[in-house]
């Protein structure tokens, strides 16, 4: 407790320091002698290197003095050359109209698509930090700022995390310009809103909110921005940041919001009434609002014959069942309803467990600790070394434990299932976690009872979920049949006449004479 | 918060002492009972009880294969012997997975099954379904000493035996543990059990389903046997399967065999001036499964009549006689006509209730058989 309050203190005065600090910027206004202003920025800029300033003067005049700065690396030199230092020196630039002159520029002289005027050196440290030129005037209180950007990018690659056997491949890459532009390429229409804003103290990360006008239920949406707007902080490095910090139900392991790398998917969601959250510097986007049943939905759902999604959507949630309920009910059938085992099935469970030195609870902990170990170390490790990590893993635990009697042959069989179908649902991956070591341990110390005791736990939390006010789960009893047709099972697109409930304003998807909007 | 930690707590602990099966007891800590039989100790008029139990000690490694044990014990009741077996285990007996208890014809004539089904049903651990048979050997152990069959473990065989056994041969009634029960306290209504005998089948002493044992209240007092127990399913409509033999003439040796296809059976009564008539009505669908045919030519509509007339005949007759049967020498109504009035007719069944074992004797059962050969299975002759 005491701990707690000194942490908040610390905090306090962390966050005073850094608003001292935004605030001096702020104040800085330029001045009209380039000398004063240069000065100004290289204190700002004090101990970094990259930063270049160039003096030019014009041929033709020798009274026009210009000063350019930028970041070396991030800008393009050819278009610094041909399209800023060369017009300025060049041409004849006539200075009649003097207090003008910043705007004489931009209006004839300088070749930049964008540009745009400043007066403070908040913006001008903004500008500098993004690849884009700063151009100081003489005699001008304001300067221009001029588009120069040019970063090194990743190719527009497919995803690992997010493979599919058909169906586009393409995905987000670290520059949010070029994932705007998947997204923009595939909805060819002026409803999609693309705002931006900038989040984060010190990183100042771009932060693009994506929507449909006519689709978007505006509450989500005002509802996000209030949520945006309350974010303190000066670090966003990844989509997660920002999850984390506008998250409803922050202690629960569920999502609430989607995790995509692949720009269909991002469309599918945005045209389901959703919003995308870009954020630079990452090729994960957020989606809001997250249902439940998007655990279970894949991409590819939608891009292969019905009846095989509709298979594998079912496969999908039994193999979540299993893997959380698997190892609970194994213990609570050998452990305390040994009556509710068929005789042939106790029997060879009962010859496999013979001589075994650890109780078959204490074993499930142990296989299953293993088991997280060998995925995590499959994770991190360095590809080449793969072929090592499986041989230790089949071959030592499995088949030696099992024939040094350390292990139980049957316990081996129940951990591989409940290991296998937990891959089965990546997207659950925390909660599964959480939901079968509940369930495991009320099922050790209670058996079944202790079971459904935790499966109560964890599907009233479900029930409890809600992502930006909507809730995840819908009971029964407020379903339409139109609502669950992209829920189990996949049903035909034309068939699918009505976007996901609750989540949209506009729930019409395509308009079908003989189904009279699915509410009835 | 604290409120709610408590709460949390508190119902944490009513899981502990409210839930009523909540003991950890791990697969290897316990001796599973396959079979029990039940038998008397002449000397001292003991119980004693034979356990055949599963013996795990050769299966753990990887060739060995699951034996089975026999253990007995004595003791004053029933379960007193069964706990007295402890003292030779290293674990308690398991009883869940029970399959069969044989009970010696001495125990079923002399002292009678409701203890045995009493102590049955108020263990916890014992299955309701478990199958109860009675031995026609002198002792019940020598059911479980007999030689394996396909498993290992005989009761389990027995327990395969038994409920295979309608569908095939229709030669014996399968009553669970719950259901004998059920029949000891039902009104006008007697128990019937099958039978087991040991024979000599290749040099090797085998258990063999032997007919039923007719029960009077809880005490046996006779038996059926296989063919006789099969009418006596035709009467209580629990028929599945079996052949019916017959000849083609009266003076013939029986060269026709019909196999069960289905059958349905409806009994009903009619009570007239104080009297109580019967009637029993099979329906029965037949193949040929066996014929002659040398002679005869199965496609000749008179043929199947023929056939049909003297299996209806037939069949009329052998249940008549089991019917008989059993009233004159055994008066024991396990066809359950009582129980019919009870349900159908409760004031007459008052009247009636307390004479009803004079009345069975002198019933007037009509039996009508209907038999229709589905199916001849013609063989052409080239």
């Amino acid at each position: 407790m005491f701990k707690f309050i000194l942490n908040k203190n610390k905090k306090k005065i962390i966050n005073e320091k850094v608003q001292i600090i935004n605030d001096s910027i702020k104040d800085i206004y330029l001045s009209n002698s380039i000398d004063k202003n240069i000065k100004t920025l290289k204190s700002l800029f004090k101990d970094v290197d990259i930063l270049k300033i160039r003096y030019i003067k014009n041929n033709n005049n020798d009274n026009l003095n210009f000063c350019i700065a930028y970041c070396d690396g991030i800008v393009n030199a050819s278009i610094i050359n041909d399209n800023i230092i060369k017009p300025l020196m060049l041409t004849e630039i006539d200075i009649k109209t003097k207090n003008k002159i910043i705007d004489n520029l931009s209006d004839n002289f300088i070749q930049i698509n964008q540009l745009e005027k400043v007066d403070t050196f908040q913006k001008i440290v903004e500008a500098i930090t993004y690849g884009q030129t700063v151009l100081f005037v003489e005699n001008s209180k304001e300067a221009l700022i001029l588009e120069s950007k040019k970063f090194e990018i990743r190719s527009i690659a497919e995803p690992d995390s997010e493979k599919v056997l058909s169906g586009p491949r393409e995905g987000f890459c670290e520059t949010i310009l070029i994932n705007l532009s998947l997204v923009r390429r595939r909805i060819r229409t002026n409803d999609l809103k693309m705002k931006y804003c900038s989040i984060g103290k010190k990183t100042n990360t771009q932060v693009c909110i994506c929507y449909m006008d006519s689709i978007v239920n505006k509450n989500i949406l005002n509802e996000l921005y209030r949520r945006l707007d309350t974010i303190d902080t000066d670090t966003i490095l990844d989509a997660n940041y920002i999850n984390e910090l506008i998250r409803d139900n922050p202690l629960s392991p569920f999502r609430t919001a989607g995790y995509t790398e692949r720009p269909d998917v991002v469309v599918g969601k945005i045209l389901e009434g959703r919003i995308a959250i870009f954020v630079d510097g990452t090729p994960v986007v957020l989606t809001v609002p997250y249902l439940f049943v998007e655990n279970f939905q894949s991409n590819e759902d939608y891009y292969l014959s019905y009846y095989y999604s509709s298979f594998s959507r079912i496969l999908r949630i039994v193999g979540f069942l299993l893997t959380i309920t698997v190892p609970g009910l194994y213990i609570s059938v050998v452990g305390f309803h040994h009556e509710m085992l068929p005789t042939p099935l106790l029997l060879s469970i009962a010859a496999s467990r013979q001589d075994v030195p650890l109780p078959a609870s204490l074993e499930i902990f142990l296989l299953l600790l293993v088991f997280d170990i060998l995925k995590e170390t499959g994770i991190r490790m360095p590809s080449n070394i793969g072929q090592a990590l499986s041989i230790v893993g089949a071959l030592v635990i499995g088949q030696a434990a099992v024939e040094a009697k350390l292990v139980a042959a049957s316990m081996i069989i129940v951990v591989s299932i409940t290991a296998i179908t937990s891959l089965l649902v990546p997207k659950l991956r925390s909660p599964v976690i959480f939901a079968r070591g509940l369930i495991l341990l009320l099922s050790v110390s209670f058996g079944i009872f202790g079971m459904v005791w935790a499966l109560s736990f964890i599907f009233i939390h479900m029930l409890s979920l809600h992502s930006f006010g909507v809730s995840q789960v819908m009971l029964p009893g407020k379903l339409q049949f139109q609502d669950i047709k992209d829920t189990f099972l996949r049903a035909p697109w034309y068939d699918m006449v009505l976007r996901p409930k609750g989540i949209s304003k506009d729930k019409v998807r395509m308009k079908v004479n003989n189904i009279n909007n699915g509410d009835k | 918060m604290v409120k709610k930690v408590f709460l949390c707590i508190l119902i944490l602990f009513s899981i502990v002492s409210l839930s009523g099966c909540w003991n950890y007891r791990g697969l290897n800590d316990m001796t599973i009972v396959a079979g029990i039989a039940i038998d008397k100790n002449p000397d001292n008029n003991n119980y004693i009880l034979t356990f055949e139990i599963v013996d795990l000690s050769g299966s753990s490694s990887s060739e060995g294969s699951i034996q089975s044990k026999l253990v007995e014990a004595e003791g004053k009741t029933y379960f007193d012997a069964a706990r007295n077996a402890k003292r030779r285990m290293l674990n308690k007996l398991y009883f869940g997975n029970t399959q069969i208890v044989v009970v010696s014809n001495e125990i079923a004539k002399t002292d009678g099954l409701s203890t045995i089904v009493d102590w049955f049903l108020r263990d916890a651990e014992v299955r309701e379904t478990v199958d109860i048979v009675i031995s026609e050997q002198k002792t019940a152990k020598e059911i479980l000493t007999t030689a394996e069959g396909n498993s290992p473990v005989v009761s389990y065989d027995i327990e395969k035996i038994l409920n295979a056994d309608n569908k095939a041969t229709s030669s014996a009634i399968v009553v669970e543990i719950y259901n004998t029960f059920n029949t000891l306290k039902r009104e006008g209504l007697s128990l019937t059990l099958p039978m087991f005998h040991c024979i000599i089948n290749d040099e090797e002493k085998t258990s063999e389903l032997n007919g039923s044992a007719v029960f009077k209240y809880d005490k046996m007092i006779g038996s059926l046997s296989p063919t006789e127990s099969k009418y006596f399913l035709f009467v209580n409509d629990m028929v599945e399967g079996g052949i019916l033999a017959l000849s083609y003439n009266d003076n013939q040796p029986e060269d026709i065999s019909l196999e069960i296809s289905d059958n349905k059976t409806t009994k009903s009564y009619s009570y007239k001036d104080g009297k109580i008539k019967f009637t029993i009505e099979t329906h029965t669908g037949v193949f040929i499964g066996e014929f002659n045919q040398d002679n005869h030519d199965l496609l000749k509509e008179d043929e199947i009549t023929y056939i049909t007339s003297r299996a209806q005949d037939k069949l009329k007759k052998e249940i008549s006689d089991v019917i008989k049967k059993v009233q004159v020498q055994y008066g024991s109504d396990i066809f359950g006509f009582g129980n019919m009035i009870y349900k159908d007719n409760p004031k007459l069944w008052s009247q009636l209730k307390n004479d009803w074992d004079k009345t069975f004797k002198t019933l007037e059962v009509d039996v009508e058989c209907k038999i229709n050969i589905v199916n001849t299975a013609y063989v052409k002759k080239t």
